[in-house]
């Protein structure tokens, strides 16, 4: 910036200056016509080294002016563009001033917000921690710190923290009036809550996932521990029928053993099978779950005929993106668990269909078999639990049917209104829409057929 | 009195294991003895409150031993030992409990005591040990049923187990 800037502005000045400068030397008692000639070329030299003088002195005013002028323009973009809001308070709490980055965090124009409350951006359930923290701040000499909830004009929300102090010079800025004032510092920091609150919830998944392992080590050793039991004790009873000479008895215990390891050997070969679920599918792909439900009624094609059940597959089940295997593996385990509990009924039915609960699309095996009651419809997927362990199996096929579910970021639960009224076993998917490939549909058969070469072996 | 045999109801889901607690029991005294034996805790209660199919008395006389496992299809076996030792039935609370599981966790036992077992005992059973067991659960129980038949204000029994009390492993 240079002198040329404001002429015009200058030149006034200095005529009213020159005005103001001759009317003084008019009222000067001194007569001009008493001087001597000498004299008043002394005086004239003295003039103009003062007027030299004087100057001298308006540049080096202007020039201070200048850079006053700098330094404000400097510390007012300083403050405007900071990245942390700056509002200055009344004791009242009212908005005096506040920079650029104040107003975009509350979304209102810079003008707008003079002389309004800052409360009225505090989200209402931080309200009264505001009124403490207010209060705190004008009884401390000490900065505050806050973390507040704000709420904009628009609705939209953000978590705030403020720094907050109190300032006893009175001050003239603007709408403050007397009195001391409060330097409020507000930073956004709702980036830094989210992850801490994914991070909490990353802990309580943890200390879940760690008390169901806790639970799965106890259950799984416990019932383990079974045939082993079974083992032990035959064996005495071999030693004292030994002892005894009853051979006959000696071939029973013997056969026991025999049972025993076998049943210890399927244990261990399903507790395998579960570990393998969780891990990371090889391939994953579109899968139309009302072709899979057909394959794998062929599948189960033995025990559905044998109890005569007539299997209902709604042609519109929705197409989800999965490991093709473990979704065979799933709805194997529910179509297999509707047939095997359908009980005395004489017209056996087995629906599998989807339905809309609200924004969900919930798939469902639905049977009309012996049900269950309601206090057991979670028991029920505990490992190796079983209602009625003569029917079978080893009680781990709900839990496997919950792991797949889980891995495919759904739910599995069963509904059914108590004993003699059918199961409805309800589960829902990440689903994606779109045709099914050819290719596809081969891959599917090649899957199928190892699963079905295992479920035989 | 007539003293008859001794009933023991027995409370085990796992068909092998109820087959070598009742042979082991069948070598125990005193000899005289009626196992009852149901696979659940929803047939276990019916049992005890003669519900169903086990209403008639004669068929399902109240036992003078229960042998409860804890981990049971439907209901649990804890849940079966505390409707036992918190019913207002005084004949049926004093009924002894032996818990018969294949746990050794501590807090299964002492769950298992919080709820008023009379005693735990850890599978596979020690023969020699069970029989004492049952044997002197059985002698107690006698005792108390004379006293009984003999006056109606039978004293509250004393803590039925092993001499010291202590837990029979």
């Amino acid at each position: 910036m240079s002198n040329q800037g404001k002429p015009e502005k200058d030149k006034n000045r200095d005529r009213r200056l020159r005005t103001a400068a001759e009317k003084t030397l008019t009222r000067t008692p001194s007569a001009p016509g008493e001087m001597t000639g000498k004299t008043v070329e002394r005086v004239l030299h003295e003039l103009h080294v003062h007027q030299v003088e004087l100057e001298m002195q308006n540049e080096e005013l202007k020039r201070a002016q200048v850079a006053l002028e700098e330094s404000r323009d400097k510390y007012l973009d300083l403050y405007d563009f900071a990245p942390v809001g700056y509002f200055t308070l009344t004791r009242a709490g009212h908005i005096a001033e506040v920079n650029l980055a104040g107003a975009a965090l509350l979304g209102v124009e810079r003008p707008k917000l003079v002389r309004r409350g800052l409360a009225r951006f505090v989200a209402p359930g931080d309200l009264d921690r505001w009124d403490q923290h207010l209060v705190s701040v004008l009884h401390s000499a000490e900065k505050q710190i806050c973390e507040l909830m704000f709420k904009r004009e628009e609705g939209s929300t953000f978590h705030a923290h403020l720094d907050s102090l109190r300032l006893d010079r009175p001050t003239q800025e603007a709408g403050a009036g007397a009195g001391p004032v409060i330097r409020v510092a507000m930073s956004d920091i709702s980036e830094r809550k989210r992850a801490e609150e994914k991070l909490t919830e990353a802990l309580a998944q943890l200390v879940r996932s760690n008390k169901e392992l806790e639970n799965f080590a106890y259950t799984a050793s416990h019932d383990l521990k079974g045939p082993l039991i079974t083992i032990t004790g035959f064996l005495r009873m071999l030693a004292v029928d030994t002892e005894r000479g009853n051979a006959e008895r000696m071939h029973v215990d013997m056969a026991r053993i025999g049972e025993a390891t076998k049943k210890m050997d399927r244990l261990l070969n399903d507790l395998l099978e579960l570990s393998r679920i969780g891990h990371v599918a090889d391939s994953l792909e579109d899968v139309s779950l009302t072709r899979l439900a057909r394959e794998v009624v062929k599948l189960l094609a033995g025990p559905v005929a044998e109890r005569g059940v007539r299997v209902e597959i709604s042609p519109d089940l929705p197409t989800v993106h999965g490991e093709r295997a473990r979704l065979t593996q799933l709805l194997m385990n529910l179509l297999g668990n509707a047939v095997k509990f359908m009980g005395e009924q004489p017209n056996p039915h087995v629906k599998i269909g989807v339905r809309r609960d609200g924004k969900e699309t919930v798939c469902y095996v639905r049977d009309n078999g012996i049900g269950i009651a309601p206090q057991h419809t979670e028991s029920v997927f505990e490992l190796f639990r079983q209602l009625d362990p003569s029917r079978g199996g080893t009680g781990i096929g709900l839990i496997v049917a919950r792991r797949v579910v889980a891995a495919h970021g759904g739910r599995v639960w069963i509904e059914s209104d108590g004993p003699g009224t059918g199961t409805t076993v309800c589960f829902t998917l990440a689903q994606r829409a779109g045709p099914v490939t050819e290719e596809e549909q081969d891959n599917g058969r090649r899957t199928l057929a190892r699963v079905a070469d295992r479920g035989q072996s | 009195m007539d003293e008859g045999p001794l009933h023991v109801l027995l409370i085990e889901d796992n068909p092998d294991h109820a087959d070598l607690v009742t042979f082991s029991l069948a070598e125990s005294r005193p000899k005289a003895k009626t196992v009852h034996h149901v696979s659940d805790g929803d047939a276990a209660l019916d049992y005890l409150f003669r519900r169903g199919s086990f209403a008639d008395p004669d068929q399902s006389p109240r036992p003078h031993l229960i042998l409860l496992d804890l981990r049971l299809p439907t209901v649990e076996g804890l849940a079966v030992l505390k409707e036992i030792k918190t019913s207002p039935d005084g004949e049926l609370r004093r009924i002894p409990v032996v818990v018969l599981t294949s746990s050794a966790a501590d807090r299964d036992a002492a769950a298992a005591y919080d709820c008023l077992a009379n005693s735990y005992v850890i599978k596979p059973v020690d023969f020699e040990k069970f029989h004492q067991l049952v044997a002197e659960l059985s002698c107690y129980w006698l005792v108390w049923n004379r006293q009984a038949a003999y006056s109606e204000t039978a004293g509250r029994p004393v803590g039925v187990g092993l001499q010291d009390g202590s837990p029979a492993r």
